[in-house]
């Protein structure tokens, strides 16, 4: 189907995916809480998203507290924009073809 | 957490979910009008200040650095805000007066910045006039243009 993303077909990836289309940047701990993901599970989604070139990360400090920020690219906005619409079609479909 | 694919309904679930989290934290309503006003006036004023003498050249160019000044102290206030929560949100910034007709955006942006480079060239060079159009076509560029790439 068109706009439908693999990428994007699992739990992790899609939450962090839409929480950043929110946003213009979170910081990795206010994204994994948020999404109710462990860091490690976090970190190996954005891992996978970084490298597909739909997340963008990137590291500074508040105060002397170090933080990773991560922002959506506009590869990945297209990316989750479409595969949500693809996503609503389908949704459109599988209620009409219920029975009754 | 699960790796296997999810259903339609689930997925638009969650992602709607995930989404209103990080919409939830908003700029404050005042802060891109406020800032964005601010800004171009801190740049106008200054800007108008150089095409006049004595007392209100003074006056214009105090007032604009003035504002400037309370433009950068409260920007920075409330940025700070925004990096202590985690999230910076997605309106932040203003994407001026012409966020809504992006075509015509477009094509004022490109004009605007080069008018502004061009009389910042001649004010450099000895114009004083120059430094002057420099502000105020840098000014109308963030009036119109704002801080940041209009919404999509």
């Amino acid at each position: 189907m068109s706009g439908f993303d693999e990428l994007l077909a699992t739990l992790p990836r899609l939450k962090v995916a839409a929480f950043l289309s929110g946003c213009e940047q979170a910081d990795f701990t206010t994204v994994a809480e948020a999404c109710e993901l462990s860091r490690p599970t976090l970190s190996k989604t954005v891992v996978t998203l970084e490298e597909a070139g739909y997340v963008r990360v990137r590291k500074g400090h508040v105060g002397r507290r170090p933080r990773t920020w991560l922002s959506l690219t506009e590869e990945g906005t297209a990316a989750f924009d479409g595969h949500m619409s693809a996503v609503r079609l389908l949704a459109e479909h599988a209620a009409q073809d219920l029975p009754g | 957490m699960s790796d296997h694919p999810l259903s339609p309904q689930d997925t638009l679930r969650a992602a709607e979910s995930a989404h209103a989290a990080a919409a939830a934290s908003s700029a404050p309503r005042w802060y891109p009008a406020t800032s964005l006003a601010l800004f171009t006036g801190a740049v106008a004023v200054a800007g108008v200040a150089a095409f006049t003498d004595g007392a209100f050249r003074r006056i214009g160019s105090v007032t604009g650095i003035g504002l400037f000044a309370v433009w950068v102290v409260v920007s920075l206030a409330v940025w700070r805000v925004w990096r202590r929560r985690g999230v910076i949100p997605r309106d932040a910034a203003s994407p001026g007066l012409l966020a809504s007709l992006p075509r015509v955006r477009r094509i004022v942006t490109v004009p605007l910045l080069v008018l502004a480079v061009v009389a910042l060239v001649l004010g450099l060079a000895g114009h004083d006039w120059a430094l002057g159009a420099a502000s105020l076509f840098s000014a109308l560029s963030v009036l119109l243009c704002g801080f940041r790439r209009a919404p999509r």
